[in-house]
């Protein structure tokens, strides 16, 4: 492991075996830019509003300066969360890592899902991504894996589900 | 003719299948309406009390009664207010009387099934095996006939299911009996034969009496009301202070007062009521199976079986620590215990008691437990996080005990979570952006159905914390392996 990324993944390099982190599709960055780009766009439409009754035609631009600036923000934290989505499977559980300013690792075992969705909306569509989603007995607790290719997120499921069936534990 | 499916048929197909369906395995039982002929009817057909109707509109009747006298004395009328009463019982006797022909309640191989609605037919399927307790409740007007509800919990039901009222005292604890008798089934077979030798008593574990009952819960609620009554009375001393300075005299003081004199009278029947649920608390132990009977005017009875428990909680109240008392819940995996409802009443074991006795019960609930084990288990998070709880972080603790997770929190309210392993779900390790530079991270372990129940060890050091979770995951799937196997 570099040093880089040893100072940028505190959390995960404690982790005592040497672990196949799988990335996400490339496509997921684009998917989650169009997405917040429509949001922004969203918000420049209300911001907007306002601003040019209260200011004028120079309040078109303030709103549009306002959202162009967040929307930048958000690119570059989405562009690096991105790449801190992963996911490894191993001999009994699931471990799903995510989150740039907050991190999280899941680590889900096979024999306690209860259930795997495929879901995809319409941006994910058109890039042809799916999202698998797990739970288990637990409340409230979702684990994601977003932009998966659909054969591979096919797969994956199959494969969950299957071993899922083969170690059954209770609740 | 060649059955469809064999490799025979068509070998490419088959392995296309495989090569996209990595051999799911499907349970070897027959799935459809072809069941419910094949399994036995244990219990056939029955309805409910018939005086059910009378029981279930008894506030519609107070009200129709109350209604109607008023309207007597306001138009000083005697026969608005009879025809009034006539009209609305009429009314609720016929639809009481529909409601009650048309529910009914039966056991067939190892389902409830509870039928009911007039116009909307409802079917309700209650598999026993993932019942996580059932209680026995009498409310005062169901006591004076003789009569019951049983309310019963399935795991992942929101609400409680199914409360089966009314029926006889007698015949709702024969019910409840055979229903866990079918539950129990498939998780200790063994264990029968001994209820069979030992039959309904069981042996006691802990009574709570009266004085240490009401003591303990005017302690309880002690400081919450002080703080209250402090905050109002500052606030209405401020703003008194304020308009007087600015020469507008008030009456501020009684327009404090009255919320004030409200707020005091709802925490004093708060009070009242807990101690009214919790008169006569006893906990005893029959085979396997935990039963607590509680309550002066509403009478309960409770049973929940030992292998549904996923934690056991105690609990410590500031003004508790005086006393050294404790108080033990447990949950299991219904979601109907989340509520306000649930968490007060359902799964206390212990509502009060002394450290031994919490003790005692506490290892009853996890058997093989020693809760002075478990507690010596917990280790404090590094010094760095004290910042970060400085009120906590003295009591604050994690630890991996033999056979559980415990963790402590909770300053106005100290309270020990311990998890067995076994029961873990699914682990979570998670680091916000300030533990990020403090080089800290929590491990939350997630149980069925709870929330309030997970155990969370926050603020520990990061490698401390995922080495805590991988060693959390090995020891649940050891603890897994170790059971047996079991579908809910």
């Amino acid at each position: 492991m570099s040093r880089r990324e040893h100072r940028s993944n505190p959390p995960f390099d404690h982790w005592p075996t040497d672990l196949d982190w799988q990335p996400m599709a490339g496509d997921l960055r684009t998917v989650r830019l169009l997405g917040m780009g429509v949001r922004m766009l969203v918000l420049a439409v209300v911001l907007a509003v306002p601003l040019a009754v209260w200011l004028g035609p120079a309040g078109f631009l303030y709103a549009l300066g306002a959202a162009a600036a967040l929307a930048a923000l958000r690119a570059w934290v989405i562009v690096r969360a991105v790449r801190a989505w992963g996911f490894a499977e191993r001999e009994k559980d699931l471990l799903v890592k995510h989150g740039l300013l907050f991190r999280e690792l899941s680590i889900v075992p096979y024999g306690r899902i209860q259930l795997v969705d495929l879901k995809a909306g319409p941006i994910e569509r058109a890039f042809s991504l799916t999202t698998v989603q797990i739970r288990t007995a637990a409340l409230g607790a979702v684990t994601e894996i977003p932009g998966l290719d659909p054969t591979v997120a096919e797969r994956l499921r199959d494969r969950l589900s299957a071993r899922a069936a083969e170690v059954r534990e209770g609740l | 003719m060649s059955e469809p499916g064999t490799p025979r048929d068509g070998d490419g197909a088959e392995e296309r299948a495989l090569d996209q369906w990595p051999a799911p395995t499907i349970a070897s039982v027959p799935i459809g309406p072809g069941m419910a002929s094949v399994a036995p009817v244990v219990i056939p057909k029955r309805r409910l009390h018939p005086l059910t109707p009378l029981l279930e509109s008894f506030r519609l009747l107070v009200a129709v009664i109350v209604a109607s006298s008023w309207q007597m004395y306001l138009q000083e009328n005697f026969r608005v207010g009879v025809v009034i009463a006539i009209l609305a019982g009429a009314v609720g006797a016929v639809s009481g009387l529909l409601s009650w022909r048309f529910t009914g309640y039966r056991v067939v191989g190892g389902e409830l099934q509870i039928t009911e609605g007039v116009l909307i037919r409802k079917s309700r399927t209650l598999p026993l095996e993932r019942l996580q307790s059932i209680e026995v409740a009498q409310p005062l007007r169901a006591r004076i006939f003789g009569l019951a509800q049983l309310r019963i919990e399935v795991a992942g039901a929101s609400e409680t299911e199914a409360p089966l009222s009314y029926l006889k005292l007698g015949e709702a604890q024969e019910l409840r009996e055979e229903l866990l008798k079918l539950s129990g089934r498939r998780e200790a077979p063994a264990s029968e034969a001994a209820e069979a030798a030992e039959p309904d008593e069981g042996t006691p574990i802990a009574r709570v009496g009266a004085s240490r009952l009401i003591a303990g819960t005017v302690l309880e609620s002690l400081p919450p009301t002080v703080i209250a009554v402090g905050l109002l009375v500052a606030f209405g001393a401020v703003l008194n202070a304020v308009l007087n300075a600015r020469g507008v005299e008030t009456e501020v003081w009684q327009a404090a007062g009255v919320p004030f004199l409200f707020g005091l009278l709802t925490s004093v029947l708060q009070t009242g009521a807990g101690v009214l649920r919790n008169w006569g608390f006893t906990l005893s132990r029959v085979d396997g199976r935990l039963r607590v009977e509680r309550g002066l005017t509403e009478k309960h009875s409770n049973v929940v079986p030992l292998g549904r428990v996923t934690a056991v909680s105690v609990q410590t109240p500031v003004m508790w620590r005086l006393k050294g008392w404790r108080r033990v819940q447990v949950s299991t995996a219904s979601i109907a215990q989340q509520g306000a409802e649930g968490l007060v009443h359902g799964s206390a074991l212990l509502p009060v008691g002394a450290v031994a006795e919490a003790e005692l019960v506490a290892g009853t609930a996890l058997p093989g437990i020693a809760w002075p084990a478990v507690t010596a288990t917990l280790a404090r998070a590094p010094r760095r996080a004290r910042w970060r709880t400085p009120l906590t972080w003295r009591l604050r603790g994690a630890g991996l005990g033999e056979e559980v997770f415990a963790v402590r929190y909770g300053l106005v309210k100290t309270v020990t979570v311990a998890v067995p392993y076994a029961r873990i779900q699914q682990v979570e390790v998670t680091q916000g952006p300030l533990q990020r530079l403090q080089r800290l991270a929590t491990v939350r372990a997630r149980i069925a159905g709870s929330v309030s129940h997970d155990a969370v060890a926050v603020h520990r050091d990061a490698a401390e914390a995922v080495a805590m979770a991988a060693e959390l995951r090995e020891r649940a799937d050891a603890a897994a392996a170790a059971e047996e196997p079991r579908l809910s």
